[in-house]
């Protein structure tokens, strides 16, 4: 019998018991002792102490020895959303960046068997923190879009893409008779995240990865991206409000037609005339939009 | 079915790109679960290429034998696909629970070593065998607490779990070796007393020592210790497939390949006597004294993108 189980065992709460006191304690942001004497650990096990539960050893507490698991639970969710998010913590700064993760792991501890899933909704409390303490300024509403962006491209970077269900081609458009254009149904691939941000979060993105210093300054302007995927590495697209538009339509399950027809109605009077000179669909300007797009991986392959 | 695959190596995403250029000859590779059972990206693709050419094993971290929450079906119906995907030759993961109440903390949570953790135990086990059609193995893991309320050693548990649930053994060495120095039990009574027939695999790997325990870090080479101890494993079990973690400052495929390949040399010639297997946290030969607050435990699960 090793020193450290005790000959008699003279506490006994239950698994359930021990396993809720246990994970209170440990997931407390206060540290041990706050955890211990949270309402869920003494909800689990009343009116004990660490000592009652845990045994010590010939070096440690039995504090101490908890202490262990709390310090390896938020070391661990937090290297998870640092790597997750690296421009977003290069702009905000590492201290910075540890308090809103922290925040938003004591408001959204990981419900799910994958890590994958841990910053879900992290953008979302971005969202509802930082952004509502502060109003509408460009440096807030950066750290959102920053959030929103780069928790879009994990979600790509691992959904089922073009690779394995094959790309629509500018080849395969071109075999479309031009009178049935307009009637296609054309399939967004699962690996397309069309995105509306309130800034220049893609401007910053780009300067970014190459120096803090060249960062743009954030400014408030409605800009579009889109995410995809190709070859495995994940893609961005600057669009313009037209485009946006016009692959959110298509998104939805639109003809090219029909979406190029809500995207008119949608546009100023200005914008209805230059959409207006690009049809019918084949014209030059919607060919180019849409080669670029088959380029970068918008669209899944037409069926045979 | 448990066959001696040789010396494998944990798929880490460090090494995805050198193993689609070079396919080096190694034995067999083990994959984190929940690093591939949602992927439709490149985990998955490279996954699917390494299957065609090396054998497979599921080695899970979610999966929480020990809990007391629901079993995720949706999540092991998941482990099932892909073990039959990759014709997996078999799916482990640990005794420990992640969670409760809804929760994953992602940690491998330790239990209390008694009558009713090792009956709901087993119950869990027979339950999830039932649903993958296949022994279900189970990994020792590094632990840093042990419970006023257990009732019989590590090594008993163990075994009667075996017995009471017929599932199968992946002895993590390291994790004993690491286990024993911070709760001051001896490793080597625990690899003489473990029931040998079931383990049907080994685990290798490196840990760091913090000022007054040992963390499992899988961040390093194995130690001399616990190359000793793994010889001893060996002659009593017959040997098995055995694998070495790297999973935190991960170097090139080509060093973490000749760390595992270091086991022939240990079962062949041995290695000089440079330290006593006995362990003690003062005499310990890891050269890294880690900093208490950089310190993670591992396997961790967690993949991140790459974008352009």
């Amino acid at each position: 019998m090793p020193e450290s189980v005790p000959k008699n065992a003279l506490s006994s709460p239950s698994l359930d018991a021990l396993q809720r006191w246990f994970q209170a304690a440990t997931t407390h942001p206060g540290g041990i002792t706050a955890g211990a004497q949270s309402a869920p650990a003494v909800d689990a096990i009343p009116a004990t102490t660490v000592d009652e539960i845990v045994c010590r050893s010939s070096r440690q507490s039995a504090e101490e020895r908890v202490a262990v698991y709390a310090q390896a639970y938020w070391a661990r969710l937090l290297e998870c959303l640092r790597e997750e998010f690296p421009v977003l913590r290069a702009t905000v700064g590492e201290e910075a960046f540890d308090g809103l993760a922290v925040g938003y792991l004591i408001a959204h501890p990981s419900t799910s068997y994958t890590l994958g899933r841990l910053s879900e909704t992290f953008p979302e409390y971005l969202r509802s923190t930082i952004a509502a303490d502060s109003g509408v300024d460009p440096f807030s509403e950066l750290v959102v879009d920053l959030a929103r962006l780069e928790r879009a491209a994990n979600d790509v970077f691992d959904a089922s893409g073009g690779e394995t269900l094959g790309f629509l081609t500018v080849q395969q458009l071109d075999r479309v008779a031009p009178e049935q254009r307009g009637a296609l149904n054309l399939a967004l691939l699962p690996t397309v995240r069309l995105l509306s941000f309130h800034t220049n979060v893609n401007d910053f993105f780009t300067a970014m990865r190459t120096s803090a210093e060249s960062a743009p300054t954030p400014e408030i302007c409605r800009t579009f991206v889109a995410l995809t995927r190709r070859d495995y590495i994940v893609r961005r697209l600057s669009l313009t409000e037209m485009q946006y538009e016009l692959l959110t339509a298509i998104a939805t399950g639109q003809s090219l037609s029909d979406a190029l027809r809500i995207v008119c109605e949608r546009q100023t009077s200005s914008q209805i005339e230059t959409i207006a000179a690009a049809e019918p669909v084949d014209s030059e300007t919607l060919r180019t939009w849409f080669a670029d797009w088959a380029r970068v991986g918008i669209f899944a392959a037409l069926e045979p | 079915m448990f066959e001696n695959l040789g010396l494998g190596v944990g798929l880490r995403a460090a090494h995805f790109g050198y193993l689609q250029e070079h396919w080096p000859a190694v034995d067999w590779f083990e994959i984190i679960s929940e690093n591939f059972i949602d992927s439709g990206g490149r985990p998955r693709y490279v996954l699917e290429q390494l299957a065609e050419r090396y054998p497979i094993v599921m080695h899970g971290v979610s999966l929480s034998i020990g809990g007391t929450d629901p079993l995720d079906l949706d999540y092991l119906a998941k482990v099932r696909n892909l073990a039959c995907a990759t014709r997996a030759r078999w799916v482990s993961d640990h005794v420990c629970w992640t969670g409760v109440a809804g929760r994953n903390t992602h940690d491998l949570l330790p239990l209390p070593f008694n009558e009713e953790s090792l009956r709901r135990t087993a119950e869990r086990i027979r339950t999830v065998q039932d649903f993958l059609e296949r022994p279900l193995t189970l990994e020792n893991p590094s632990s840093y607490v042990t419970f006023q309320s257990s009732t019989m050693s590590e090594w008993e548990f163990l075994s009667r779990l075996v017995d009471e649930s017929g599932c199968k053994l992946l002895l993590d060495v390291n994790n004993v070796y690491v286990s024993s120095v911070n709760h001051d039990f001896d490793a080597l009574e625990y690899i003489r007393r473990i029931p040998h027939q079931a383990v049907v695999q080994f685990h290798l790997a490196g840990h760091t020592r913090a000022v007054r325990h040992l963390v499992d870090t899988h961040d390093g080479p194995v130690i001399d210790p616990v190359w000793e101890l793994y010889r001893e494993a060996h002659r009593l079990t017959g040997g098995a497939a055995t694998l070495l973690e790297w999973d935190a400052r991960i170097p090139e495929f080509s060093v973490v390949h000749a760390e595992v390949l270091k086991a022939r040399e240990v079962l062949t010639t041995g290695l000089p006597p440079r330290v006593p297997v006995a362990p003690s946290p003062n005499s310990a030969p890891h050269a890294d004294f880690g900093d208490d607050e950089a310190m993670v435990p591992h396997p961790l699960h967690h993949l991140t993108a790459e974008v352009l």
